[in-house]
């Protein structure tokens, strides 16, 4: 159980994705400049997040594993992953017109997410079992939705300052995922033992 | 027609695919699992430098290095502990004298801390500390000067580094002495 | 477009890692040094090179549909291939570049140049591009690796740069640092953007 809750801990705050494995910093950069779109985004790779999770440990295990081609890896999990995306999105297209609304613009975007396909790697460099893996999909979507919706809400803020013309867009944006990186770091001390 | 032309598109990339990356791998496997040794190897002689042979053994799941000076005389013990640090996985290779009571020396084959901070834990003043140590009841760390014969002093700044180090020594160095002892 | 147009665009106009802004996660990770940047950037000249040459060279046999899953396995496939070989001769640098090898599979670069360029040229001109956008992004990794280096550790290429009284601001090894010399760099791009059309 402690397990769990470290991993959890560890996911969302101390190793965030973004902030300390810079995975997702394509969306981050694009569509952090909305609160609601990335509220939109953070629930959509939340969600995919652990279902891809579920599945890749599935696909890993019961089939790479049990007839020792671990080689094909990275070419069935990226597979895997897309396939997941697009039948997520005709899954949500179909039954929830609404959510689709909301959320179905993001879901092509995070097929080309590093965060999902590092989040398939660091599951099978880590052992994680599957109970471990579901959650530590759940987690890092979790964090990744918690920087982005900072990020949104500072950005927003920014919208009123006076920025250098030099700095204007992604600069001015890696400087402040910089210093929320380095406010990050105060979680480190979190897990310790 | 045209289903049937996408589906095999498909299955001839990936068989394709599948064929290349089988014929790399296994080439390549044996070359892998080679420097794999020859790391642990190095570090065994870095650890304990009057090892004149080593000498392999899997007993109960975990492989164990007995070390023998020039004279064929058991000097003691060398495995590999593993663990998580600060900041990704940690390999030691650690040395134990024959009483399985002193540690011979200890290298570490991998890790990836912080630089500057816990990746000090690969200098030299850092693990030489650990020669001679006394192994019972456990290591212990502490952050200024040790003055105990089983404490060692913690690289100032990255304390998680430091114990981590430790305990995965710690937890080690019990399996192996339940296993050379029971 | 003639050949020279087309290998160069890749080197500054349509610079990939700092002007398109794309393949950020190594950019972001890897750069601790000069050296890290030049291991990844041979490792994605590698993907990208083989990876538009075979997409290239095939792409009249692709049905439309299922292209993006094509390029896919076959961007897939080389990436494994390149990590294997790292694995296997240059362990050192396989373990500083860890997960950020098979990461390239997701590098937007590649699949980008694949889509945008390999599917709709010649194989040489494909090639071109390809060598073009590689190196690019290998020397905008290698700026950035520079600008951490030095700062982080005092050193570049591993060599120690002796400025006295210099204590190096090891932030710039961290996450923290790595955007920050992101931001930087690219606000000087742009910066000399904006002086070059001014002049003209």
């Amino acid at each position: 159980m402690k397990e769990i809750f470290l991993i959890f801990i560890g996911a969302v705050l101390v190793n965030n994705f973004v902030l300390s494995y810079f995975l997702g910093i394509c969306p981050f950069l694009g569509v952090s400049n909305r609160l609601e779109s990335s509220l939109g985004m953070g629930m959509a790779v939340t969600f995919v997040m652990s279902l891809a999770a579920a599945i890749t440990w599935l696909f890993y295990y019961l089939i790479l594993v049990r007839f020792h081609i671990e080689f094909l890896e990275y070419v069935v999990f990226i597979l895997v992953i897309a396939s997941l995306v697009q039948i997520v999105e005709m899954f949500i297209k179909k039954y929830s017109p609404p959510l689709y609304q909301a959320l179905g613009i993001y879901l092509p975007l995070i097929t080309t997410n590093c965060a999902i396909l590092g989040l398939a790697l660091f599951m099978v460099l880590r052992q994680y079992n599957f109970v471990q893996s579901v959650i530590f999909g759940f987690a890092t979507g979790l964090g990744f939705m918690l920087v982005l919706v900072a990020m949104a809400g500072i950005r927003e803020e920014m919208d009123f300052s006076d920025i250098p013309a030099a700095f204007k867009g992604a600069p001015i944006v890696l400087i402040t995922a910089g210093i929320l990186a380095l406010a990050f770091m105060g979680f480190s001390g979190l897990i310790s033992g | 027609m045209k289903y049937f032309r996408i589906v095999l598109v498909l299955l001839v990339t990936s068989l394709i695919s599948a064929f290349c990356l089988s014929l790399v791998s296994s080439l390549a496997k044996a070359r892998i699992e080679n420097n794999e040794k020859a790391a642990i190897e190095r570090a065994i002689y870095v650890v304990a430098p009057a090892a004149k042979k080593v000498e392999e053994k899997l007993t109960a799941g975990k492989t164990i290095y007995k070390l023998y000076d020039g004279q064929g005389n058991l000097i003691g013990y060398a495995f590999l502990a593993k663990g998580y640090g600060y900041q990704g996985e940690i390999k030691i290779i650690c040395g134990l004298d024959k009483n399985l009571e002193k540690i011979l020396g200890i290298e570490i084959i991998a890790s990836s801390e912080t630089p500057g901070l816990g990746a000090h834990i690969n200098d030299n003043w850092f693990k030489k500390q650990f020669r001679g140590i006394k192994v019972l009841p456990r290591i212990v760390y502490s952050k200024r000067k040790s003055r105990q014969d089983n404490e060692i002093q913690a690289v100032s700044g990255a304390t998680i580094s430091s114990r981590s180090v430790v305990e995965i020594l710690n937890k080690e160095i019990t399996k192996v002495r339940k296993i050379l002892q029971p | 477009m003639s050949k020279k147009t087309i290998f160069l665009a890749g080197l500054w106009r349509e610079h990939p890692n700092l002007r398109q802004l794309l393949g950020m996660c190594p950019t972001l990770a890897i750069t601790t040094s000069v050296r890290n940047g030049f291991a990844m950037g041979t490792a994605v000249l590698f993907v990208l090179v083989f990876s538009s040459f075979m997409v290239a060279l095939i792409k009249r046999l692709i049905p439309h549909q299922v292209r993006i899953a094509v390029y896919t396995i076959i961007i897939a496939t080389f990436v494994t291939i390149a990590d294997i070989t790292l694995k296997a001769f240059f362990p050192q640098i396989s373990r500083a570049l860890g997960p950020y090898v098979p990461l390239i599979v997701v590098n937007c670069i590649i699949l980008g140049r694949a889509e945008a360029f390999a599917s709709r040229n010649s194989v040489g001109n494909s090639v071109l591009d390809a060598l073009g956008m590689s190196l690019g992004f290998m020397w905008g990794l290698m700026a950035i690796g520079a600008v951490r280096e030095i700062l982080g550790r005092g050193t570049i290429f591993g060599f120690r740069l002796g400025i006295i009284h210099f204590r190096p601001w090891i932030i710039m090894l961290l996450p923290a640092g790595a955007f920050f010399a992101l931001g930087f760099v690219v606000a000087f791009m742009n910066f000399l953007d904006r002086q070059r059309r001014f002049k003209t």
